[in-house]
């Protein structure tokens, strides 16, 4: 038996292993409805509290956990909602829950990979929030996005059993979601709207 | 048997208390210079709820931890954030907090500091500067390169500063040439024009990392803006260089402050608490609990 995350086999395998993660017993309940989601938030707490300070304060990380957890609660609605567009149901929700998180790696090791630079290159690059980020930051980021995108599609296909088609869909509809609402408040709080539609007056 | 989860735990609570421990700041004296109080100030400062990464009560101690007096919460088109940063700051005692705003237009970028409204985007800058100066707060050009030159060209004349140091002197190979040859044309006016150093912080180790030093009477928010359009300002940009009123570098040149608060992150403690932190994150993240060990064998034995 590995040591390792079961994540790790997803990644490696996006399909065959969350078709097999898919099949293991994993038990129920509120815990494992919670299990994952919490360790990305307190993931995104400790990521931001060492990129700022370069430890582990533990107010920061709480605080920041507490404002961040916005972020794997969004996935939590998308997902739910998502398999109930597509009447892909085969488990119950703290199941499916903890099976769609175990596809969140990418970004799990892009947070672990940043904060890495500031714990053990702690020098700082004047003005800059990272310690020389140069174009690793945007490469990085897009890597760890495409990546997602395969696993996601992973657990459409290898965990839900979906189709092909339907799986691109459910992904489609995933990201229209996430994103989307993302999106949907720089909008609408107008932080992004004068970049976007400024220059025609609207 | 203890498993590799909980020892992830264990390890990112060492390195979270360890981390806790090390996160005290030192008293920081006022300094004056010229029978002038000397502020170490950050006026470009984004915060979570718009797209800044930290709440603004953890903005507040991080700026202590940076060493500034004073700083300016300007999140995009919104101010609650920067008046909650303000009275947690007044609840434990500073550093002082200014509201403002990064009005976010298509063609400018313009810091209000001292408003208590928000600003709308969609009117030239011009107008949006006199809406900025009619709620009795100060209008700074937002690392104004040479692309949003053409919608200052009126509005440099009621200006009351721009930002002359600013990251992206560090990343872009017009930022230098186009941050100072814009703060020149606004000194060249005949009228006072801050010149001012801001992070446009919104995570990171950055804030402060470029900073403004203000000279007041007093640390607070209206002698802050006065000094502002007073144009009692100086920043040493990333070559050492002062910019801003040349009798205030003066004196800062015969008479150097202390070296900057930074946080020393090369101690061995401090390195420790890190590593240790880190490792406990990289655990729980990377390693499988003991339970889902046990399912899987019992699934395996079904």
């Amino acid at each position: 038996m590995s040591a390792w995350a079961p994540e790790l086999r997803v990644v490696l395998r996006p399909v065959s292993g969350y078709r097999e993660l898919a099949l293991e017993a994993e038990g129920r309940g509120e815990w494992l409805l919670l299990q994952r989601p919490l360790i990305h938030a307190l993931l995104l707490g400790g990521f931001l509290s060492l990129v700022t300070t370069g430890r582990v304060v533990l107010p920061l990380a709480l605080s920041t956990t507490v404002c961040w957890a916005f972020v794997p609660a969004l996935q939590v609605a998308v997902v739910s909602a998502v398999t109930k567009l597509l009447r892909a149901r085969p488990f119950p929700t703290p199941r499916l829950v903890d099976l769609y998180f175990a596809g969140n790696l990418p970004w799990s090791l892009w947070l672990l990979a940043l904060s890495g630079t500031v714990v053990f290159l702690p020098s700082e690059t004047p003005g800059l929030p990272l310690p020389s980020p140069g174009s690793l930051f945007p490469a990085s980021l897009l890597a760890a996005a495409l990546l997602s995108q395969v696993l996601t599609f992973g657990f459409f296909r290898g965990a839900l059993g979906l189709t092909i088609p339907r799986s691109l869909a459910g992904l489609a509809l995933h990201d229209a979601l996430l994103w989307g609402s993302i999106a949907l408040f720089f909008l609408l709080s107008d932080q992004l709207w004068p970049r976007l539609f400024g220059k025609i007056g609207i | 048997m203890i498993s590799s989860r909980a020892v992830s735990g264990v390890l990112l609570g060492l390195g979270g208390l360890a981390g806790t421990l090390l996160d005290g700041v030192p008293p920081r004296p006022p300094l004056y210079r010229g029978g002038l109080q000397v502020l170490a100030a950050d006026f470009h400062v984004h915060s979570f709820s718009a797209d800044g990464a930290l709440p603004p009560w953890e903005l507040v101690l991080e700026a202590r931890r940076r060493g500034l007096d004073a700083f300016a919460i300007t999140n995009h088109a919104q101010v609650w954030a920067a008046k909650l940063g303000r009275w947690f700051s007044r609840r434990i005692g500073g550093p002082t907090v200014l509201v403002g705003e990064e009005i976010t237009s298509w063609d400018y970028h313009l810091i209000a500091v001292g408003i208590e409204a928000s600003v709308p985007w969609n009117q030239p800058a011009t107008e949006a500067i006199e809406e900025v100066h009619r709620q009795g707060g100060v209008a700074i050009a937002a690392h104004p390169v040479a692309i949003s030159w053409p919608a200052f060209e009126e509005a440099i004349d009621t200006l009351d500063g721009s930002e002359v140091l600013h990251p992206l002197v560090h990343v872009s190979p017009g930022g230098r040439p186009g941050l100072s040859a814009f703060y020149e044309r606004g000194r060249s006016r005949g009228r006072p024009f801050a010149a001012v150093g801001s992070s446009d912080y919104h995570f990171g180790a950055g804030l402060g990392a470029s900073r403004t030093y203000v000279f007041v009477r007093e640390n607070r928010p209206a002698s802050i803006l006065e000094s502002l359009r007073a144009g009692r300002t100086v920043v040493f940009d990333e070559e050492g260089v002062a910019h801003g009123d040349p009798a205030l570098a003066a004196l800062l040149e015969s008479d150097p402050l202390p070296a900057e608060s930074r946080p020393d992150r090369a101690t061995v403690p401090s390195r420790a608490a890190g590593i240790c932190g880190w490792l406990g994150l990289a655990g729980l993240v990377l390693l499988r609990s003991t339970r889902s060990r046990r399912g899987v064998a019992s699934s395996a034995v079904r």
